[in-house]
């Protein structure tokens, strides 16, 4: 089933949005993501198991490294080389899952998440069920109450050793480029944290906090760490673990289009997309840009891009509108008259780049401006200077 | 057979699992360069969506009730027959080792779209990468105006993950020409002189000037040098190289590769005046300019979406898709062998899956794993032979059973890439290029 082109992507993207928004605590978040029921086109957490296909075994490999920060899949089918899962607990855990009702045939666009009373999993080429147990080998029995219920209470719950942890990581890593455990969907032994103590009691803090995003996320901006600057002061690169200076990092292409959005400075928000206003989902110039931008989520700080996604920076159609003198509400803007050249200069800078122009690049540019550019035309010349600041790597990359 | 193994490098260098250390690994490497790049390879796929007929094509059943309404012509080779619809193709047997004795598990389309790109069944935790994006990687040569992989008009609907470049990231994606599975492209579908559309998206800026584009690129090259002196590390800087790539294709010479008007009229018409055989000559100028992974589909006359996906109708249908097939690959194999590039270029023509040579009662041949056919064409390839044999209905494999895996090893070691050759995957798990064993008789 394409859940793009059903819009079921956009829709379980407005749910997720909602919810962190409200700032709703995490842990009901997930829990309302394992727990979900009924359709996905109706409700959004849903999707997530229409995406996976009901599967246990991909329901348990999502949902551990998602929410547990662990790869227990690659023990599907093989005992774990590094880390110490074993087959018998990816297929513990995937028992949680085992119980859904399975989708008929090709119906897959009914797909309902619904529990079943019967259901097991076994390991491939053995006959034994597998019963269901938690990460770290504890069993949990079957009674009245569904695997899926029994799940979302140990998964989300305080004393889960991996949930505190792998959240706070992945949101250290959202800021920082790289988490204290890198990369972030691997915690374990064999791969410890850069900073250990940090990682604890961040990790103590949030679930004490009730899963508080939005102040998980306000502590970590107000850190001496954060406000550090990714200029390099001396030659050579860093090693990146210490946070010494803090990395540049790729923007995803969501972010890309949203900047090019407020690039625009777009005010009127009947005909054009709004950031603000318009569902997602009904954007097609929004899903076009994604989809031939659209990069592996690892790696923030690696320039995943090439030449086709270049060119569509370079000449698609979104630098194309926004650098479109009768388009382009910023370029309109700066007609008036009370600006000078330097004025408009500055402006143009300050909107994208959030800074003035170096003394070589008010001198260049200025004069670009004031000539009228290559086709004597002050409004054309501005699109131009426009033009070079979004293609910029100081636009792209978050540094 | 292979210049280069990650086993070959821990062994020269003398390096450990635990102990991999970046000096020690550089003079293997050194030493391996040479020979590894002394030549420039190239492969194409040629992309046959919705599954062609073997039966039909390449691996025929005359005297059978299977065998259908096609007879089977002689070729310059042999005992090797094709369908009379493939007469041209029959006169470059020569070059073709033709494998009929492909076995594979996925008869769905969307599921085997995924497995003969990948060489994996789609579904786990893993985003595996188009063949030609893990090929085109390890063949590419740094000093390429164009884009190592180029995919023309390729036929993504049944399974868009199948044709993307997966954990290596978008620098391995293939710059798409013609595509038309994009909400706007698929709206200004037409032909134009009586041949089909064919350019690179986002080129040029058709609104703005050659002067205004200097000028914009010498102002972005200023606020560029800015960042860059107080932001020399890895991602600016691979921003910064992507771009000046990107730059010199827009205004290089090579770039007019992708303008087909620059070929006489006469060549146009003999690839066929539709979209596979012009796809088919762009592939021969492109090759010309060094690109080294091509990637074609045929589709059908009509743009039908079913492609060879023949339920009903399987002749005439067939008949249609095999004109068009072998006027253009003909015509490709042909030029390249005239400008000397066919020793260095590699082809392999594959659908999803066969069809069942059993008909059925539409006149039709439906989806069909267990036994079918898969061609490979060209550098690195033994031609002018079968590999493995089908039974008289031609429902099982009866010598040489292949799979995905056998199939993608042996391009890859006709294209001199070792298949053993690793990636390491978003999970960190280093991944092979092709998990099977190169079938020895088909390589040269």
């Amino acid at each position: 089933m394409n859940i793009r082109r059903l819009g079921l992507e956009q829709r379980f993207q407005e749910w997720l949005r909602g919810q962190f928004a409200a700032n709703a605590p995490y842990n009901e978040t997930v829990s309302q993501i394992i727990l979900a029921k009924g359709q996905a086109a109706q409700t959004g957490p849903a999707l997530f198991y229409t995406a996976l296909k009901m599967q246990p075994e991909e329901l348990a490999a999502s949902t551990s490294k998602f929410f547990c920060g662990v790869q227990i899949q690659c023990a599907q089918c093989h005992d774990h080389p590094f880390d110490h899962w074993t087959r018998k607990d990816f297929w513990g855990y995937a028992a949680f899952f085992a119980r859904l009702q399975k989708p008929l045939g090709d119906q897959q666009a009914a797909f309902q998440a619904t529990d079943t009373p019967t259901g097991e999993v076994k390991i491939p080429d053995t006959d034994d069920d597998v019963m269901p147990q938690f990460l770290g080998g504890v069993p949990s029995k079957d009674n009245d109450r569904t695997r899926r219920i029994r799940l979302a209470e140990w998964l989300t719950s305080k004393d889960n050793p991996y949930f505190a942890r792998a959240t706070v990581n992945r949101v250290w890593a959202l800021m920082f480029g790289r988490g204290l455990v890198d990369p972030v969907d691997d915690l374990g032994a064999h791969n410890p944290s850069s900073h250990p103590e940090l990682l604890d009691e961040l990790s103590n803090w949030f679930a004490e906090s009730g899963f508080d995003l939005q102040r998980l996320v306000r502590v970590l901006a107000r850190t001496k760490a954060y406000n550090r600057s990714s200029r390099i002061e001396s030659g050579g690169e860093d090693a990146p673990e210490l946070f010494a200076r803090m990395a540049i990092k790729s923007l995803t292409a969501e972010q890309l289009y949203d900047c090019l959005i407020e690039a625009m400075k777009r005010r009127d928000s009947t005909t054009v997309t709004n950031v603000h206003n318009i569902p997602y989902y009904n954007d097609v110039n929004r899903q076009e840009f994604l989809e031939k931008l659209r990069a592996p989520t690892q790696g923030a700080t690696q320039y995943e891009g090439g030449i086709p996604q270049a060119l569509t920076l370079m000449n698609g159609s979104m630098i194309r509108q926004a650098t479109d003198i009768s388009k382009s509400d910023l370029l309109l803007a700066l007609d008036a008259p009370f600006f000078t050249d330097e004025g408009r200069l500055e402006v143009l800078f300050l909107s994208t780049l959030s800074r003035k122009p170096t003394p070589r690049e008010h001198k260049k540019l200025t004069k670009y401006v004031t000539d009228g550019g290559v086709t004597d035309n002050r409004r054309e010349a501005l699109a131009d200077i426009l033009w070079g600041l979004l293609n910029s790597s100081e636009f792209v990359l978050n540094h | 057979m292979f210049e280069l193994t990650r086993r070959d490098l821990w062994q020269s260098a003398g390096l450990s699992l635990a102990g991999i250390n970046a000096s020690g690994w550089l003079p293997a490497i050194a030493n391996a360069l040479p020979e590894a790049k002394s030549k420039r390879r190239h492969c194409i796929l040629l992309w046959m969506p919705g599954g062609p007929s073997q039966t039909d094509t390449f691996d025929m059943k005359p005297g059978h009730a299977n065998g259908g309404e096609f007879k089977p012509i002689k070729t310059n080779v042999p005992g090797v027959e094709f369908s009379e619809h493939l007469p041209l193709l029959a006169k470059q047997a020569d070059k073709m080792a033709i494998v009929r004795s492909l076995s594979t598990a996925e008869g769905d389309h969307n599921r085997g779209t995924y497995l003969m790109h990948t060489g994996h069944a789609p579904g786990g935790p893993i985003s595996y990468p188009t063949i030609g994006s893990s090929l085109s990687k390890a063949m590419s040569l740094e000093d390429n105006e164009l884009p190592d992989f180029v995919s023309i008009s390729p036929y993504t609907v049944f399974n868009r993950n199948a044709f993307g470049p997966g954990f290596l990231g978008p620098r391995h994606a293939p710059l798409t020409v013609g595509g038309v599975n994009n909400i706007r492209q698929r709206q200004q579908q037409n032909n134009s002189g009586g041949y089909p559309v064919l350019g690179v998206e986002d080129l040029n800026n058709t609104g703005v000037s050659k002067t205004r584009t200097d000028a914009r690129l010498d102002i972005w090259q200023t606020i560029q040098s800015s960042f860059l002196e107080t932001h020399d590390v890895a991602s600016p800087r691979a921003h910064d190289t992507v771009y000046q790539r990107a730059v010199k294709m827009m205004q290089t010479e090579s770039a007019k590769a992708f303008d087909l008007a620059d070929e006489p009229e006469k060549v146009r018409q003999a690839y066929g005046a539709n979209r596979f055989g012009q796809s088919c000559l762009m592939a021969r100028r492109l090759i010309e300019r060094g690109v080294s992974f091509i990637e074609i589909a045929l589709r059908g006359a009509n743009q039908g979406v079913l492609g060879w996906d023949t339920h009903n109708n399987n002749f005439a249908r067939t008949k249609t898709l095999s004109a068009e097939l072998d006027a253009g690959w003909s015509s490709l194999m042909r030029e390249l062998d005239q400008r000397g590039l066919l020793d260095s270029t590699t082809i392999i023509w594959t659908g999803e899956f066969g069809r069942t040579p059993k008909i059925n009662r539409n006149g039709g041949r439906d989806h069909y794993p267990r036994a079918w056919t898969s061609v490979l064409a060209g550098g690195g390839i033994n031609g002018g032979q079968v590999i493995g044999k089908t039974s008289k209905s031609g429902e099982t494999v009866e010598e040489g059973k292949a799979d995905v895996g056998d199939l993608m090893a042996t391009l890859c070691a006709a294209v001199k890439v070792d298949p053993q050759h690793q990636n390491i995957s978003a999970v960190g798990r280093p991944i092979r290029i092709a998990a099977g064993t190169p079938i020895a008789e088909a390589l040269s």
